[in-house]
This record gives structure tokens, sequence and C-alpha cells, in this order.
């Protein structure tokens, strides 16, 4: 799918424990064109992804409730949502994690602190595939 | 136990628990500072409707003391891994000589407004197994340090050579020196040398630590020679080969 042949706008979940961060993101995805869903925990997270069948999902690894390497593989585990499009966000001391997010079937990763452009980079990157 | 074993069993704890609070302290700052570069950063773009050349240059003032921070609660969680030896290091074949042009390339703009001549003395490249992001922070580390403190027109040689199982990096500036006795404790997190803080040449004074604790974390050593007035080499040995997988 890519954002210029699809009539309605790409649909992106974006999960983020950090409401500042999470508003942030949300106002840049939008400009873009994109719709975004946001959570604030893990367990909405994985709500808002059965509800909506984003197009792109963005999730912090580190999220009260269900931490987002959880959330990926319930989402991975369920034939509704298993072919959903992930990508992790993750600090850099948690790189290990990031290696187990791409065993638990991750579609690419992000380290904090990342850039605006990055986000936007990557999340166009799953769009297009 | 003895009181003397006793004693030193509680500065060892009391040492942890500050490192501890030091680790915690800085991830907790992190948040909020990547919140304020993020709001700016939208601002300065004019994301959020247009500014006039003053209003984008104080935000821009405003980003860059933001960034100060950062860099600042960065290193310091890096110190604190360092002193705890939870530094972890991803080691795979990295070429020395290809960090130090990317490093050096990363610089230019730098180099360019100090009007630094940048000398590279090196083979076509000289691969070993380092963590190549930590060995490119003790490049950049050293690099902008010589640039930092050359004088307008002065020469900075970047020079490898691998003898004997030894990969050797020297970075040499022509810059303000320091006597012996701050060559000594150059490597102290927080220490500065007189020349440095005598002219205001800003700084943390915590680049070198860093740079040994990561140079050491590979097996390798850092030492320094100076002289006031004539220049500083920095000098980093690490082994070619045969290095611990990771830490």
């Amino acid at each position: 799918m890519t954002m210029e042949s699809d009539q309605s706008p790409p649909t992106v979940l974006v999960a983020d424990d950090e409401p500042d961060i999470l508003d942030l993101v949300r106002f840049r995805l939008e400009r873009e064109g994109m719709q975004v869903v946001a959570a604030r925990d893990g367990r909405e997270a994985l709500e808002l992804a059965r509800e909506h069948r984003p197009d792109v999902c963005v999730l912090d690894v580190m999220m009260p409730k269900l931490s987002g390497l959880e959330v990926l593989s319930r989402l991975r585990r369920d034939p509704q949502t298993a072919e959903l499009r992930v990508i992790m966000l993750t600090a850099r001391a948690q790189e290990s994690d990031v290696e187990d997010g791409f065993d638990s079937g991750a579609d690419d990763y992000i380290i904090k602190p990342f850039s605006p452009q990055e986000l936007r980079q990557r999340v166009r990157a799953q769009l297009v595939r | 136990m003895t009181d003397r074993a006793e004693q030193v069993e509680q500065l060892c704890e009391l040492d942890r628990l500050k490192t501890d609070f030091v680790s915690s302290a800085s991830h907790e700052l992190r948040t909020p500072i990547t919140s304020i570069r993020g709001y700016l950063d939208v601002l300065v773009e004019g994301e959020a409707g247009p500014m006039t050349d003053e209003q984008r240059s104080f935000l821009q003032v405003a980003d860059r003391n933001a960034h100060r921070l950062q860099t600042l609660v960065e290193d310091l969680l890096i110190v604190s891994r360092i002193e705890s030896g939870r530094l972890q290091l991803s080691v795979r074949e990295t070429d020395l000589v290809a960090a130090v042009r990317r490093v050096a390339e990363g610089l230019a703009p730098q180099i360019k407004q100090a009007e630094v001549s940048l000398v590279l003395d090196m083979p076509e490249s000289v691969t070993l197994r380092a963590d190549e992001r930590r060995i490119e922070q003790v490049l950049v580390n050293l690099l902008s340090n010589a640039v930092k403190f050359s004088p307008d027109g002065g020469l900075v040689r970047v020079q490898v050579v691998e003898r004997a199982g030894v990969v050797r990096l020297g970075v040499t500036d022509q810059g303000i020196g320091m006597p012996e006795k701050d060559v000594r404790r150059l490597f102290e997190k927080f220490f500065r040398s007189t020349t440095a803080t005598e002219r205001s040449i800003p700084g943390t004074g915590l680049g070198l630590a860093i740079c040994k604790g990561i140079v050491e974390a590979h097996g390798g050593s850092i030492s320094a020679t100076s002289a006031v007035g004539e220049g500083t080499t920095m000098t980093v040995e690490l082994p070619r080969a045969d290095q611990e997988e990771s830490r």
C-alpha cells in the first residue's frame, strides 16, 4: 500500500506512555497526512490494534501494563493481527531487547532518542512495503 | 571481619549507591529533554506556523542548550555504566581507518570553522574486533578536542599504525597543551586542564574519562603526552584480534 495511491489516509497506531511524546508524534504524523491512533499503555495498544487494524504500529518497548514486546507477540499469535507491520521504539540501553523484538517478529525498530525525520521515514518505509 | 575490611566494604557500597543514583537520575532527565527538543524542533521547522527570524534564532539557542544538557546526561549515563562495569559492547569486525574517515567527515564544519588542517596518516584499512559505535565515540572525542584546543591555522594529525597485533592510533595537535601535573589527571572524570579553564574553553571533563572506559573495555589503553604551548598527543592502543567477545 502506498499513501499516494490509497484513497483513505493510512492509519498509524502509536503507543508510548509519555503523553507529551505521544502528542508530538501524533502532530507530526498527522501533518504527513496519516491518521493516528494513540495508546498510552500496552493493553490499550493491543485493543486499539485489534479494533483499527492500523497500517503500521509504533510500539514503545517500555510501557506499563503490557510491554511493547508482549503486545507484539500477542499481535503475532492472533491470525487477525499477525500481518500488521510493527516498529519498536527502544532506548539504547535495551538493545538486546531489540534482538528479542526481531525474534518475536518486529518489522523494524527505532532507537531513542530519535529524530522526527527518522520516525517519519521508517513509518513511510513500512507503508510502501 | 577486621574494621578496615568492613570500612572498605561500606565505602564500596556507598560508591555503588552513588553510581546507581547518577544512573537513575540521568534516565529520568532523558525523557523531558527529548520532549523539549522535539517541541522546539516543531517550532523551529515552522510546522506549527511561521516564525520570525528572531523568534527562530531564540528557539535555536534554547535547543542548543537543551542539546548540551542531553549530551551531558548521555555522558553521565555512560560514565555510570563504565563505573559499575555495565558498559555493553556490541563487538564485530570494524575498520578503524574507515571510522576515522567518517568521524573526520562529520567534524568537517568544526574543522573548517577553526581553520585547522587535518592530516590523516593511515593505511588503506585496519580491521579489528570492536564496538564500532563506541570506537567512533572515542574518535569524535579525541578529534574534536584536538580541533578545539588548536590555534587558528593549526595542524591536527591522525596516525594509525599496526604492529605486532596492536593497533595504535595517535591524535596530535599543535594546541595550547598542558603541564605534566594535568596530564597525570587527564582521564579522571570532571577533571579539566588548567590551560583549558584559564581560557574558558567549554567542556565537562567527562569526554576523556569516557574514552578511557571504552578503550579499556576493549582490552586497550589510552595515554597522553603534552607540553604547554606546543601541543598534545593522545595515543590509543587496541589489540588487533583475540579480544573478548563482549562484556
